[in-house]
């Protein structure tokens, strides 16, 4: 399985930004899996969330860049399917990567009290 | 103050003193300000020739032009003019009218999302929704369209926006630049190591060294480096093509000695160009043997089509006034032997292309041009062989401009744009040079001409059919001639005379000094038509998809250099 990449943006909530944003990938033929938007800390502005395994999908910093109200773009790369924070005795211990993995570290610590995600983000 | 009067007032206050458009229901109010704001208005005869004539408007002056159309059919009429510039990198503002915020949504009549359309044509677009955003909307959109990498921006005004009040205050609010332009010079030593190794230098510049009027600074880097310079279709004029070093432009039809000295070299010095793929030819083939320099103000375009550059992101001005600088201090190696050679090559394709013939050649026209233009001239074109053979043959010296839609390639451009650029520079005669299936497309405009005296002169090269693909389908498509022939063309000279203007046709060569002298002298837009030798091919040409070395020579190329090949198209007598 390639890896998940997701493009966090910091953009300028107006009228169609969505609409400018996806017709960038239409326009490079780059599927986006998953898009998660919302508002957030500064005023005005919403962050937006696209994640996606296509092999161009970093190369896509540049082209987002020409979208006039997106104000900044980060790029993280992850190829964790699961997530868990687990806190035991030993203090809050973060664990993050395959499935099975993350089920071996819950079993591991057993009783402990934790926060599991799954899924693309 | 009223929305709209608050728009005109915004058009002032950033110099506007001509504006194109056409109106209609959704844009009265802004029309009734226009009325009496001293702003010139070009009443066009169909909105896409509005942005067309602000395109070549901002392409002379380099400047925004503004255009105006009203909702639904308006905008959507303007979108090829918009898409035209937005290819080619020109600023346009485009204002068109909408309906009403109420009723928004609803199919109401004329409605039509051009928001929407708009979208993925131009730099930014705006849909206002309140009057007290009109100012600040209006000088983003100033801003933003000549900051960075020129382009078109499109302003949405709502019918109630027009009419309500716009507070004093947000009269008073001022822009500021949301983000900076990006520059980045980071490889700026990469690159002067590049160039200063090199033994075999080629400067490409495109048409970012128009709009950033750098053409003396890439001279004075061609001559520091002993390069030669050769140009995209869009590149053709920013630098004066009578300057020694400059070679003329490569390609499909470009120059054998421009696209020979460019795959021979082993650094590109792309400046302000994005690789088109009428440029490079196949993209895979291209700089494998090179090493690429890439200067852009487009940080997407630094390897987008040509990977593995050097790439520099800023206006070319400053940019290559860096390279000047990081290059001056250092003992550059007197590049005489590549020199020597591109000048050899040089010699080698400079042909005569004062060819004789009944019908006339097109190449003959051409020739003429060259000789009866004056220095300071400005010749359109529309898309096409025509095009073509102003690309190949026409002379850009001293002064001279060649405007010309490169990206989107619009036929019906050149007759548009040619109004807007005598608008722009009355003092200089502006010809447009038209294929008979192109000017079709816009003539109606010379009612527009001759309404407002723009006087311009138009040369028609006519072969009864669309030409460009008429020679594709002989050379591709085994001479299966589908849907090119134009019939029988009607008498442009009757069409001239029934628009107010003035024509004449042109048949023997002879003639044609004559007709574009006459053209020159006319107190009304002229128009020459001339008969062209319909069977004569736009060669040499490198086939689409296909490398610089495998260019297909005309009949009468005298070019000998690099590979010899001989013609596979047999002259004609």
């Amino acid at each position: 399985m390639s890896r998940l990449q997701v493009l966090s943006l910091l953009v300028h909530d107006d009228w169609g930004v969505m609409q400018r944003i996806m017709g960038v990938f239409t326009r490079k033929r780059i599927s986006v899996d998953t898009i998660l938007a919302g508002p957030c800390e500064k005023e005005g502005c919403a962050r937006v969330l696209l994640a996606s395994r296509h092999p161009a999908f970093p190369k896509m910093v540049e082209h987002l860049h020409r979208v006039h109200e997106i104000l900044d773009i980060e790029y993280i790369e992850n190829d964790a399917e699961a997530f868990v924070l687990l806190k035991s005795a030993g203090g809050r211990k973060p664990v993050a990567g395959k499935a099975d993995a993350v089920e071996a570290a819950i079993s591991k610590e057993d009783g402990a009290v934790y926060v599991k995600a799954y899924g693309a983000l | 103050m009223k929305g709209a009067r608050a728009a005109i007032e915004m058009l002032k206050e950033h110099g506007v003193k001509v504006a194109f458009g056409h109106p209609g229901g959704a844009i009265l109010p802004f029309y009734d300000e226009l009325y009496d704001s001293g702003i010139r208005h070009i009443l066009t005869r169909h909105e896409q020739n509005a942005a067309h004539m602000a395109d070549g408007f901002a392409r002379v002056l380099k400047r925004p032009g503004v255009c105006i159309a009203t909702s639904g059919p308006g905008a959507t009429n303007l979108i090829t003019g918009i898409a035209t510039a937005y290819m080619d990198s020109s600023p346009i503002v485009a204002i068109t009218g909408q309906v009403a915020t109420s009723v928004m949504g609803n199919d109401a009549f004329q409605e039509v999302d051009t928001f929407g359309i708009m979208m993925p044509i131009v730099k930014h677009n705006w849909r206002i929704e309140k009057a007290e955003d009109i100012p600040r909307v209006f000088r983003e959109a100033f801003y933003l369209c000549t900051h960075g990498r020129f382009a078109p921006v499109h302003i949405d005004l709502p019918l109630d926006v027009q009419r309500d009040e716009v507070p004093e205050a947000a009269l008073k609010v001022a822009h500021v630049p949301r983000k900076q332009t990006k520059k980045d010079l980071s490889r700026l030593l990469d690159a002067i190591r590049f160039i200063e190794e090199a033994e075999a230098p080629v400067i490409l510049v495109g048409g970012g060294g128009r709009w950033s009027q750098a053409g003396q600074e890439v001279l004075r880097l061609a001559e520091l480096i002993h390069a030669p310079v050769v140009t995209t279709l869009m590149g053709k004029g920013s630098v004066p093509e009578d300057h020694p070093l400059v070679l003329g432009p490569v390609g499909m039809h470009g120059k054998m000695v421009a696209t020979h000295t460019m795959s021979s070299g082993d650094t590109i010095i792309a400046l302000g160009t994005r690789f088109s793929d009428r440029s490079t030819g196949k993209l895979s083939e291209f700089g494998k043997q090179q090493r690429i320099v890439h200067v852009d103000i487009d940080s997407s375009e630094v390897g987008k089509n040509v990977p593995h550059v050097v790439g520099l992101v800023g206006d070319l001005y400053t940019v290559v006034h860096a390279l000047i600088a990081g290059l001056e201090k250092r003992a550059l190696r007197k590049q005489t032997e590549w020199t020597e050679r591109v000048g050899q090559w040089k010699r080698e394709c400079a042909c005569d292309f004062n060819h004789s013939g009944h019908p006339l050649l097109p190449q003959k026209i051409i020739w003429e041009l060259n000789r009866l233009l004056p220095d300071d001239a400005i010749l359109t074109t529309e898309v096409g062989r025509h095009q073509m053979w102003a690309e190949h043959f026409f002379d850009v010296r001293r002064k001279r401009m060649f405007i010309t839609s490169g990206g989107l390639g619009t036929m019906g451009f050149g007759f548009p744009a040619a109004l807007g650029a005598k608008i722009a520079a009355p003092g200089r005669f502006v010809m447009d040079l038209a294929g008979d299936g192109s000017f079709q497309m816009t003539m109606k405009e010379l009612a527009t001409a001759r309404q407002n005296g723009i006087n311009v002169g138009v040369l028609i090269m006519n072969d009864s059919s669309l030409g460009m693909v008429w020679q594709w389908q002989k050379m591709w498509y085994n001479e299966r001639y589908s849907g090119v022939d134009l019939g029988k063309i009607p008498d442009f000279v009757k069409i001239a005379e029934a628009y107010g203007c003035d024509g004449v046709r042109v048949e023997r060569q002879g003639d044609l000094p004559d007709a574009i002298g006459r053209a020159m002298e006319a107190d009304a837009p002229f128009v020459i038509d001339a008969v062209i030798d319909p069977n004569e091919l736009m060669l040499p040409i490198m086939p689409p998809g296909k490398s610089a070395k495998e260019v297909i020579l005309g009949p009468r190329c005298i070019w000998k250099g690099g590979v010899t090949a001989a013609s596979p198209i047999p002259a004609r007598a």
